[in-house]
């Protein structure tokens, strides 16, 4: 057959003149050259012109694709109004949702501290086993995405929208959950469910979870902005003496500072959630109830006097609104620890100046009723007035003391300055009370340093009293044959005191150096008594704080130190006392020289 | 481990992470997610039956639906499931 084929092909080109057979090889060939080229160029350009259709397409459904999930994000960001709740986030997009896919129900479950809120908006009637079965589903997806346990997790519910259909039970068909994300935590979980069944295999679901998605990012951006806010506001809270707990309208703790945790007593509970306070103040008052009230009659509420582990306390309630809308609530710690410590103080004082005022006056009152009897013997009444002298002086004194405070506190207490001789109301002091020393068999002696200048600015009347009042100390506190020394050198500034005392060959109870005295007398009250326990010594000069020594019945009213310190200080100088307890006590005080 | 024995845990592998995501995400979610990458096949139940082509590959595409849809839900989760199998080739 081929060959016939060649056969007949050879004997029609043989047939051609030669020439011509050529020409037309050479015209063939073009023309299929040509041909072949116009083909490409038509399947080029037609190959292009699809290849531009369909990224042309790709582009508009891109396009359409991002048009769409722009509009709802805007519609759901208009309807979020800039919102830093997820709650409020979850609440917009299920509301949204019928706009955007088919469903039964849509519904959002929330992981709160205290409990878990499950909320559903029926968009056609179900069963109460369809919402079950939802609510099963979003437990088990939270279990996993949480790690976390629900089981015994309180959960508020609410559901809304179509009624709940109690004759059929219906089962959810299909259903699709979308996790809520905040601050790279999941936190909660959207969940859309319909009961027919594969519904949502196959549509495009997709942009639902972009819209979740960025509505939770767009929520930890405004929290971050908001966090920088509070990182302000947690270090003024820190800083406050009053404790400070701020909760939501969830009662989720917001924050609790250093102050109110230490006044419940929680400074090492790790976990602490806002049921910790609860349970604990449920002792004194029911504080949901007073929350209750201060939202219902919009007032703030004060308790009053609460004994919590950090002592006495009032509580203060306020609820925290925006514009109209309750946000939550602060509770304020107010620590009235110190008042109460003040008052008692005061109620010891007053009770003390009473007994210090009563007891004279009693032994007065006897004495003269003594004296008044007939039979009263004359060798008794020499006896008996120098103990109503004695009586009325101590009552004196104590109302001097009393006065001398008063003008203190009234800043009436007036120093006259005038060149005056230390070392000569030192010797007269001692003179003064040398026949009292001698009555208790205490040696009374003194020690002038051979530099003390005879001139010094100061007031002599009131020095005079501070000796005074620290040599009658010193006696009364001194057993027999016991010794009271008074001793006054020159300090300079920047000298060490123990060093110039021991070049004086001074000896006394002051072992710690003195830092930060100027050029100054330097007058030491020494004595070899009980001495004073170091917990007592810081508040000797306290007005009202009386220090306790072991001889009880020889304590004063105190009121003598604190006048001392004030007339110390009113000269620029400083007061002080060191002491050994069993060996003796030094009491000091300076008077700076220029 | 031989062939057979690691495409195995592969079929497993791939059949955990479809049933996990189907209870965070939903199943019709889930499966529709690993339908959609060309070569893997499931059953009806949604467990995996066969992967064609390169496996490591299948198993990227199909986390990575699955990331697209929650970054930081799916990411803990899948952590989690390829500790269990130590064999498998971990995905970066």
């Amino acid at each position: 057959m081929l060959e016939n084929f060649k056969e007949i092909i050879f004997s029609y080109f043989t047939f051609i003149n030669p020439d011509f057979l050529a020409v037309f090889n050479v015209v063939a060939i073009s023309i299929i050259v040509v041909f072949f080229v116009l083909l490409l160029v038509i399947v080029y350009k037609r190959n292009r012109k699809i290849s531009k259709a369909l990224a042309k397409k790709r582009e508009e459904e891109e396009g359409k694709q991002k048009m769409y999930e722009f509009n709802i994000l805007n519609e759901l960001s208009n309807k979020m109004d800039y919102s830093l709740n997820i709650q409020n986030i979850a609440e917009s997009i299920t509301g949204s949702m019928v706009d955007f896919v088919d469903h039964s129900a849509v519904f959002y479950m929330l992981v709160l501290t205290e409990k878990i809120v499950f909320k559903g908006n029926l968009n056609k009637s179900v069963s109460r086993k369809f919402i079950d079965e939802v609510k099963q589903k979003m437990i088990d997806s939270l279990t996993i995405v949480a790690s976390e346990d629900f089981k015994n997790r309180e959960l508020k519910e609410s559901i809304f929208g179509a009624p709940l259909n109690e004759q059929f039970e219906d089962s959810v068909g299909s259903f699709f959950n979308i996790p809520l994300v905040s601050a790279g935590k999941v936190v909660g979980l959207l969940t859309v469910a319909d009961t027919r069944v594969g519904f949502y295999k196959g549509k495009n679901t997709d942009i639902l979870y972009k819209v979740a998605e960025d509505a939770g990012q767009a929520v930890d951006r405004l929290q971050a902005l908001v966090a920088s806010e509070n990182g302000r506001l947690n270090a003024m809270v820190k800083s406050m003496t009053d404790g400070v707990v701020m909760v939501d309208m969830e009662y989720s703790l917001i924050v609790a500072s250093p102050a109110a945790k230490k006044a419940m007593g929680f400074e090492n509970r790790v976990n602490l959630s806002m049921s910790d306070f609860i349970n604990d103040l449920n002792k004194n008052f029911d504080i949901k109830d007073k929350f209750d009230e201060s939202v219902r009659f919009d007032k703030t509420f004060v308790s009053d006097e609460i004994i919590l582990p950090g002592g006495f306390f009032k509580i203060i309630i306020s609820v925290v609104r925006e514009i109209d809308k309750p946000l939550g609530y602060v509770i304020v710690f107010r620590d009235i620890n110190r008042e109460k410590e003040v008052e008692r103080i005061k109620e010891d004082f007053t009770s003390m100046i009473v007994h210090e005022l009563r007891s004279p006056l009693d032994s007065i009152k006897k004495m003269a009723e003594l004296m008044r009897v007939s039979q009263f013997k004359k060798d008794k009444q020499e006896e008996c007035l120098q103990m109503i002298y004695s009586n009325s002086s101590d009552m004196l004194e104590l109302i001097n003391n009393l006065l001398d405070i008063a003008k203190i506190e009234a800043g009436k207490f007036e120093i006259m300055k005038q060149k005056s001789d230390i070392k000569k109301i030192i010797e007269s002091r001692v003179l003064f009370f040398s026949t009292s020393a001698k009555d208790v068999k205490v040696n009374l002696t003194s020690f002038f340093a051979k530099d003390i200048p005879d001139s010094v600015e100061f007031d002599p009347h009131t020095i005079s009293q501070v000796l005074n009042n620290l040599i009658s100390n010193a006696i009364k506190f001194t057993k027999e044959n016991g010794n009271v020394t008074i001793q006054a050198m020159l300090h300079k500034n920047s000298a060490s005191v123990i060093e110039e005392a021991k070049n004086y060959g001074i000896n006394w109870f002051i072992n710690k150096e003195i830092a930060g005295i100027p050029d100054s007398l330097f007058v030491a009250v020494t004595d070899n008594g009980i001495g004073i326990a170091p917990d007592q010594i810081g508040k000797l000069f306290n007005k009202f704080i009386q220090a306790k020594s072991t001889f009880v019945a020889k304590e004063g009213t105190g009121l003598g130190l604190a006048i001392i310190k004030s007339i110390v200080d009113s000269h620029g100088g400083i007061v002080g006392v060191e002491s050994t307890e069993g060996q003796g006590t030094t009491f000091y005080f300076t008077l700076p020289i220029n | 481990m031989n062939m057979v024995d690691n495409k195995k845990q592969y079929l497993l592998l791939l059949s955990e992470i479809i049933a996990k995501m189907a209870v965070i995400f939903g199943s019709d979610v889930a499966i529709s997610k690993a339908q959609s990458v060309d070569g893997i096949i499931l059953d009806n139940k949604g467990n995996v039956i066969e992967i064609k082509g390169y496996t490591i590959d299948k198993v990227e595409e199909l986390v990575n639906n699955y990331v697209r849809l929650s970054d930081v839900t799916v990411k803990k989760i899948i952590d989690s499931i390829f500790e269990k199998y130590p064999e498998v080739k971990r995905i970066s």
